[in-house]
């Protein structure tokens, strides 16, 4: 098995472990929960608690470091919580492969749309999620109460098992529509809705570590890279990659073997078009 | 982006935030874990991660799924054991640990386990989850004169029995642990805790600046 496999199969039985770890395991949910002695909270849940009551009534110094500690993870790591852990991250994409292995595609993707034009025809804008974010953080100014953690499909997931059964209340018929919204796109509610996505966003634009690298000489431009990854980057043309989910899925399904990973990734600089298009011409001529 | 994206957008952005405000609004009336600070300052403190309910000894703390309202924030469904000795409480057990009680160990395993301080560190007499309170038209004490198993069960003798063969809730003692409802062999349960306080759930938004502004003060 070569490493672009292997990587892949890491990364779901990473997703399988944090999935049964955060359902059926720990005590308490992704919002905050004990891994080895360290308290962990999720900064979302966070923020709305400030936003809702001011100082939470506890020991401070607890609940900054647990909140320092997911921050931090995230400066260091980027999104990887979102391709590596999250368990709605893996719900979605088991969906997903459903969804394809049945022989449906994604209605974006559907029809006869070259890739290039799949990646330009997409309606929805990825900075949809600050809005949603903004939403959250205004009610819960509003209401005084953590508003989204009623609603979050990441929380409904974790507290289904508590309740004896994953299918409890109302409140799963969000984690239903989230899932039914790839339908329409692959990682659908991650890439537009999810405020938890746009808040680690948000952090991991100072994030430096584990970035995708295109080897410019040898891209040819074909923008596959904006169809195959989950997150909707056109990896060829990023430069900061504040949103990439570090699941490598880019390296692995490249069809031009062109993505490698640099480890300590300063900002990839962008090839001026006229470059690339020559070093491709070239290429043509060679063939 | 153009002009018809940012207008949907827009119109997006102030439906979700009045559709997150409004099904936060109304207060729901459901008895909280132990320790609970009054329900609007436990509703903006709590983050739903249910820490308490996996960490109860009884399985007694749930998600409250019964509303539209606070979906996710824990209720006593359950029993509250409120010492570790009685976590599986019985008649019996209780009458024998009652003698023992002032040095037995308590549990409060979810205030320990809460992150944000919505349920507070408090001592035994400050603990006031709910007050129960008896249907006599279904009692078998005030039907038959029989049963009394929640006079048995009952450690803090908030339940006691009344010249006629009744039983009463003296309620300044009573903690509504909800043992009593949990033993009562009634299948609608002649006994039933409810929330200590009942304020009107109207001007929630009010209702919740004064409501944690007093809580700051008292403490």
């Amino acid at each position: 098995m070569n490493l672009k496999k292997l990587i892949q199969r890491l990364r779901h039985v990473s997703q399988a472990f944090f999935f049964i770890f955060f359902v059926f395991v720990v005590v308490g949910t992704v919002c905050s929960f004990i891994i080895g002695g360290f308290e962990i909270i999720e900064p979302l849940g966070a923020l709305q608690i400030l936003i809702a009551n001011g100082v939470p009534q506890t020991s401070l110094i607890i609940f900054i470091t647990a909140t320092a500690a997911f921050i931090t993870l995230t400066v260091i790591l980027g999104r990887a919580w979102c391709a590596w852990a999250c368990p709605i991250g893996t719900l979605t994409e088991f969906t997903e492969y459903l969804i394809i292995k049945r022989g449906f595609k994604p209605m974006v993707e559907r029809g006869s749309k070259t890739l290039a034009a799949v990646s330009k025809d997409r309606v929805w804008n990825k900075e949809v999620k600050y809005l949603t974010l903004g939403a959250v953080v205004l009610s819960s100014a509003l209401t005084r109460t953590p508003s989204w953690c009623s609603f979050c499909p990441i929380g409904t997931i974790c507290r289904g098992s508590v309740a004896g059964t994953l299918v409890a209340g109302a409140e799963m018929a969000v984690v239903g529509a989230v899932l039914a919204a790839n339908v329409y796109e692959k990682r659908f509610f991650c890439k537009y809705i999810c405020p938890v996505a746009g808040l680690l966003t948000l952090i991991s634009r100072v994030n430096l570590f584990i970035k995708p690298k295109v080897k410019r000489e040898e891209c040819r431009s074909c923008r596959a890279c904006a169809v195959i990854c989950p997150e909707g980057l056109m990896v060829c043309e990023e430069k900061t990659f504040a949103e990439c989910t570090k699941c490598f899925v880019c390296y692995s399904k490249c069809p031009y073997n062109v993505i490698s990973i640099s480890l300590i990734g300063r900002k990839i600089s962008y090839s001026p078009h006229h470059n690339r298009r020559k070093t491709f011409q070239t290429s043509c001529k060679r063939h | 982006m153009n002009r018809r994206g940012f207008i949907l957008s827009i119109a997006g952005f102030l439906m979700l935030t009045a559709t997150l405000t409004l099904t936060n609004l109304k207060e729901s009336k459901t008895l909280r874990p132990p320790g609970a600070v009054g329900e609007e300052s436990f509703l903006s403190l709590c983050i739903r991660c249910n820490r308490c309910a996996d960490i109860c000894p009884t399985k007694g703390i749930k998600p409250d799924n019964s509303s539209l309202f606070a979906i996710g924030a824990p209720t006593l469904a359950g029993y509250c054991a409120v010492y570790l000795d009685l976590i599986e409480p019985t008649p019996s057990k209780n009458r024998a640990f009652k003698k023992a009680k002032s040095s037995a160990e308590l549990c409060f395993r979810c205030i320990a386990a809460c992150p944000t301080g919505a349920l507070k560190r408090i001592e035994l007499e400050e603990l006031k989850i709910g007050v129960a309170e008896v249907d006599r038209s279904t009692c078998l004490a005030w039907l038959y004169n029989t049963c009394y198993r929640c006079v048995d069960i009952c450690v803090f003798d908030a339940v006691k029995i009344t010249g006629k063969g009744g039983v009463e809730v003296n309620e300044p003692l009573c903690v509504g642990c909800k043992q009593c409802e949990y033993i009562c062999p009634v299948p609608e349960k002649a006994i039933a805790v409810s929330p200590p306080h009942s304020d009107s759930p109207s001007k929630r938004l009010g209702n919740r600046r004064l409501g944690n502004r007093r809580l700051e003060y008292e403490s």
